[in-house]
């Protein structure tokens, strides 16, 4: 591996840590994730041929080890997780980030559980550009679907949203 | 155009994906349009909600990794330095990996005894620093940093042994600080540690590991190099998986218990 692609391999870690975040639910968990998908891509570049993106190809590994994660928890009698085939929507972890302030905290539990009711195909891309942070290009080459599908389904997945927060807004407020 | 298509290139604005020229005609054609810009807001607000969990990283991830080329008559400069910018780099990576043994090691269940996933991985990280910088003369791994030296051909077969070293207040219930330092059979690493432990003094070390009888017999001195009252605690002890006292040394006003365990670690096959 030269320098570039280290430097590259490096830029990608705070989102596979999100990805791993998301699938696995917990800090020391995603940790371990994300050095277990680390070694994996540096042992494995040498074979990466490029017709890819990184962050694609970084996103399957990285999932591919969560799951792995997941599985062992689940054999090891931890909880039991729906393990989605390409776990590109699934969403374990609905606690909001320590560093969040209040307002937020409670803002993005609300967000996360409406999240998770979310139609699977809007769910996944939504997630992938709004949770893991990736571009409508990159969710478009993960989810295998043309850019202006995802951007259709993000905005459907938004509109969803937003009439689900207004809604469970104003029943706050009635009650 | 439909609403539809309007909102979903608001949607695509607020989230950053349009050119810039199309982002500045959206802009445009919203100023004039109350409800587009209504649409937008949402959409903004529901971008600007998320901005806390897509900011997130690794709580432990490095800062910096630091790589040391040792001067001498071994190898050019050149030779040296390069593949070792290389590591640095993923250095800021791979440090995870001692971060965990770290939290683990300080599991009281799991504190006293190096575990053989401890060992495997810690294996594995030395593995790939080498894969990447070519042969080290040793490497040594706090929470935040890696600094690592480049081997001569002569060191390059001796059997590298990893050190996991733990300084401990004496008194109160302060976090100790553990590091990880994989050196040479037989060879002397003088590592500046990467990082101080609880924010006292700079520490510098002197480790000499030689295999004797499969076991491990360590030299070590370890200085306190910075602050009011410069210290240093030497000797030798034969060390295995169980942690094994070195001694005490006063950090400032602090007085720390020196812990280590010692295993060697597979050579590798190239």
């Amino acid at each position: 591996m030269d320098q570039t692609n280290a430097s590259r391999l490096s830029e990608n870690v705070p989102r596979m840590y999100r990805v791993a975040l998301r699938m696995v639910g917990d800090d020391d968990g995603a940790g371990e994730v994300v050095q277990e998908a680390c070694v994996k891509a540096l042992r494995a570049m040498g074979r990466f041929d490029g017709r890819s993106a990184l962050s694609t190809w970084l996103h399957r590994i990285t999932v591919n080890c969560a799951m792995d994660h997941l599985r062992r928890i689940e054999r090891a009698g931890g909880r039991e997780i729906s393990l989605d085939p390409d776990g590109a929507a699934l969403l374990v972890s609905a606690q909001p980030p320590p560093s969040a302030t209040v307002d937020q905290r409670e803002t993005i539990a609300r967000m996360m559980a409406h999240i998770a009711d979310l139609p699977d195909d809007c769910r996944c891309v939504f997630v992938l550009t709004q949770l893991d942070g990736y571009s409508y290009d990159d969710a478009a080459r993960i989810a295998g679907q043309p850019r202006g599908t995802v951007a259709s389904r993000v905005f459907r997945a938004k509109k969803l949203l937003l009439s689900q927060l207004s809604d469970s807004a104003d029943s706050r407020v009635q009650a | 155009m439909n609403a539809d298509d309007n909102d979903i290139l608001l949607s695509q604005l607020a989230d950053g994906e349009l050119e810039t020229d199309r982002a500045n005609q959206c802009l445009l054609d919203v100023l004039d349009d109350a409800d587009a810009r209504q649409c937008l807001r949402d959409h903004l607000k529901l971008r600007l909600a998320l901005t806390p969990w897509r900011s997130q990283r690794p709580g432990k991830t490095v800062i910096a990794a630091e790589a040391t080329a040792h001067a001498g008559d071994r190898a050019p400069a050149w030779r040296r330095v390069v593949p070792l910018a290389a590591a640095a780099v993923i250095g800021a990576m791979l440090v995870v990996s001692g971060l965990l043994l770290t939290r683990r090691h300080d599991d009281p269940a799991v504190a006293e005894r190096v575990t053989p996933e401890q060992m495997h991985r810690v294996a594995e990280v030395f593995d790939l620093h080498e894969s990447v910088a070519g042969p080290l003369e040793w490497y040594a791994a706090g929470e935040r940093n890696v600094r690592l030296a480049s081997a001569s051909p002569a060191e390059r077969a001796r059997q590298p042994v990893a050190i996991l070293l733990r300084l401990a207040p004496a008194a109160g219930k302060a976090a100790p600080g553990s590091y990880l330092v994989v050196c040479r059979d037989g060879g002397s690493a003088e590592v500046e540690l990467p990082e101080s432990v609880g924010g006292g003094s700079g520490l510098r070390l002197r480790l000499m590991p030689s295999l004797e009888g499969g076991r491990i017999r360590l030299r070590y001195a370890v200085a306190v190099t910075d602050g009011e009252f410069p210290a240093v605690l030497a000797g030798a002890r034969t060390l295995g998986l169980e942690r094994t006292p070195l001694g005490q040394l006063a950090l400032g006003e602090k007085l720390m218990n020196v812990q280590a365990s010692a295993w060697t670690l597979p050579e590798r096959s190239q």
